[in-house]
């Protein structure tokens, strides 16, 4: 029995409400975008692609097979959907859910029924072998607007994979290693890209790519596929709230903008890599994987143990009691530092230097930007501003003074994943 | 394209239809006896059976209910000789999957489900011979079948299915029609609303054709309810004749 992520009805209400006053809980606008990310990994075909949580990697792979009696020059494309359990608490191993098909349809009605690839392509020999692809979707983490991502994911894989050359002399197929040929890429017509959309408000409202706590508490759900040609390759509309034609026809205009937009980057991104690899750049994930910083940026309100500071820049602060944040200070929100990082993207400090095992590696940047903090001391009344420096050993970071031999022993000693993941490319 | 016009230089289609022709739709309700509601309809050579069971309590495990309204349980099988070819499997499939979970969503919007909280409608279809339009002779047949069954609808659902070649909108297509390539929209429709509860879309289709192939395949849908409701209106009259009311 498949279970169902349950929300409560006061959250669902919640999401209702604030979409009615115009806003999401996440603080985009309705018809924005979470931040899409693609990166491609270093065997051809291979690409993960992000839309805020939901994570969605595909794999491009090929073989030679037998073509259809029915259609003896062309080669076949076949879609496999996998919702891992590890994405979702819903998602079953093994079992193809109603999610599940409705996915694997989406992405077959977009890629394949729209002709996207020239199976004609894909002919060796006529009527005796072709190539078949097959493209492995994976969901990695469902936070809604699965289409939109897995459908970005597959059509990039399809764009970046490459195939081994052949050659036919007679009866004699030869398939040449890549060492031997460089591969060559598929022929596609276009690039699909679907666009999903919820509804709100018995249809009066769409917010675009909602998010798994959205797409629960909308009325139904509108996935368009559209490719840059302004051409509507699948669409699929459902839920409890029927529709006007009037509103179909502004789904598709908002649809054919966003498609506008995700293929322009999936083109730079697909660029930005070949341009990598022809210049034996670092390729594949390794690349993305992030080690001097955390990732959580909360802070919260606690006991701090401020220590006899060293280095002051006005007026040294001789105290060593411990320095209690209480509920008269001001929040530390207030105190660090606002970073805008582009239109409509904040952040609220940069969550400092990893102290997780590569923290050796980072010690030269701690020592070099030490961590500054206001710290209002309204206790006194003329609640004056300190600015405490805290230098790296503040951060008790006691390995601080660490010559140059070692640093370079703990570079070798970073092996923790394959060392020719940087070096790319075929 | 296989040396087939599908729009001839006269306008007329491959079967002899207008464009915006409907094939002849012929029905029937009230065709089971065990069933609290049945229908059976033929949309030119496309032959749909329907059986509606419920509002019953929950079949199964009772924790599947819901608790503010009622479960609809579809079924959409194809017979193992409606095709060309014969059918290995008659349900379970994939398409007839995405099938079953269409006419789900469907009906979900059509039905008053709040009404029967913790209870279970089965919609059965059965596909007898299939000519294209699969998905919208169901529909059809699974509306007169919940009509026969006296479940309050919002509205009769109607679908059409609509083909488009040379910037010509093509209603309820056959099977030919279908294989053939080109864009299809299937949408279904209450009618007195125009509101659409389901809309999909296979194959390319330039934006800006799009409104000319809605409204084609809205109008579609509003001829085959006058032509349903006639079929209702009849069969009750027929049952109230039989027991004597006038």
């Amino acid at each position: 029995m498949v279970k169902e992520v349950i929300t409560a009805k006061c959250e669902q209400d919640f999401i209702i409400e604030s979409v009615k006053a115009d806003k999401r809980i996440d603080g985009r606008e309705l018809n924005e975008s979470r931040v899409m990310h693609i990166t491609f990994g270093k065997t051809r075909g291979c690409v993960l692609c992000t839309l805020g949580n939901t994570r969605v990697l595909s794999q491009v792979s090929c073989e030679m097979s037998m073509p259809k009696a029915a259609h003896p020059t062309e080669g076949s494309i076949h879609i496999n959907v996998e919702l891992s359990p590890m994405a979702s608490p819903v998602f079953e191993a093994g079992r193809s859910s109603d999610l599940g098909i409705e996915l694997t349809r989406v992405l077959e009605k977009c890629i394949r029924d729209s002709h996207c690839v020239d199976l004609e392509a894909l002919c060796i020999v006529a009527g005796e072998k072709v190539w078949s692809l097959r493209v492995d979707v994976h969901v990695m983490n469902h936070d809604g607007n699965l289409a939109e991502c897995a459908a970005i994911s597959a059509v990039s894989s399809l764009h970046h994979f490459r195939r081994p050359e052949v050659t036919v002399a007679g009866a004699d197929v030869t398939v040449h290693s890549v060492e031997e040929h460089d591969p060559i890429p598929l022929s596609l017509h276009h690039i699909p890209v679907c666009v999903t959309f919820a509804l709100f408000n018995s249809g009066q409202q769409v917010i675009a790519d909602p998010t798994e706590a959205e797409e629960l508490a909308s009325e139904g759900r509108v996935v368009v596929g559209v490719n840059a040609h302004q051409e509507i390759c699948m669409m699929h509309i459902s839920g409890c709230t029927p529709l006007q034609k009037e509103q179909v026809q502004r789904f598709v205009e908002l649809a054919v903008n966003r498609a506008k937009y995700v293929t322009e980057s999936i083109k730079t991104n697909l660029q930005h890599d070949e341009q990598n690899r022809s210049s034996k750049n670092l390729v594949g994930f390794a690349k993305d994987l992030q080690t001097d910083k955390i990732l959580a940026v909360q802070i919260r309100p606690q006991r701090v143990f401020v220590p006899p500071p060293q280095v002051s820049t006005e007026e040294t602060v001789s105290t060593d009691k411990e320095v209690e944040m209480t509920d008269e200070i001001s929040p530390p929100e207030k105190e660090v530092k606002v970073l805008l990082y582009g239109p409509k993207t904040a952040g609220i400090g940069e969550g400092g230097a990893s102290q997780w095992e590569t923290v050796d590696l980072s010690i030269e940047d701690n020592i070099t930007t030490s961590v500054e903090k206001n710290i209002d001391l309204s206790y006194d009344d003329e609640s004056e501003e300190e600015v405490v420096t805290l230098g790296a050993e503040d951060l008790q970071i006691e390995s601080r003074e660490s010559d140059k031999n070692d640093k370079a022993k703990q570079r070798l000693s970073r092996g923790w994943y394959a060392k020719d993941a940087f070096f790319g490319g075929w | 394209m296989a040396g087939l016009e599908l729009l001839s230089d006269q306008g007329f289609r491959l079967d002899g239809r207008r464009p915006h022709e409907l094939r002849k739709i012929e029905c029937r309700m009230g065709v089971f006896a065990q069933a609290d509601g049945s229908a059976y309809i033929e949309q030119g050579n496309t032959k749909v059976l329907a059986a509606v069971y419920g509002p019953h309590e929950m079949r199964g495990s009772k924790s599947r209910g819901l608790h503010h309204k009622v479960l609809i349980n579809c079924q959409y099988s194809m017979a193992t000789f409606s095709t060309g070819e014969r059918k290995r499997r008659p349900r379970g499939d994939r398409k007839s999957q995405e099938m079953t979970l269409h006419l789900k969503q469907t009906f979900e919007a059509a039905i008053m489900t709040q009404l029967y909280p913790r209870s279970q409608i089965d919609i059965f279809v059965e596909v007898l011979q299939a000519d294209g339009g699969n998905y919208s002779t169901c529909v059809n047949a699974a509306t007169l079948a919940l009509v026969d069954a006296g479940i309050p609808l919002k509205d009769y659902v109607c679908a059409c299915t609509t083909g488009f070649v040379n910037d010509t909108p093509m209603v309820d297509i056959s099977f030919v029609e279908e294989s053939l390539g080109g864009p299809q929209l299937t949408v279904a429709v209450l009618p007195k609303s125009e509101q659409i509860v389901l809309l999909e879309m296979a194959s390319r289709l330039h934006v800006d054709y799009l409104n000319k192939v809605l409204k084609t395949a809205v109008k579609g849908c509003k001829d085959v309810y006058v032509i349903l409701d006639e079929v209702v209106r009849n069969h009750v009259a027929q049952i109230a004749s039989s027991v004597g009311s006038e």
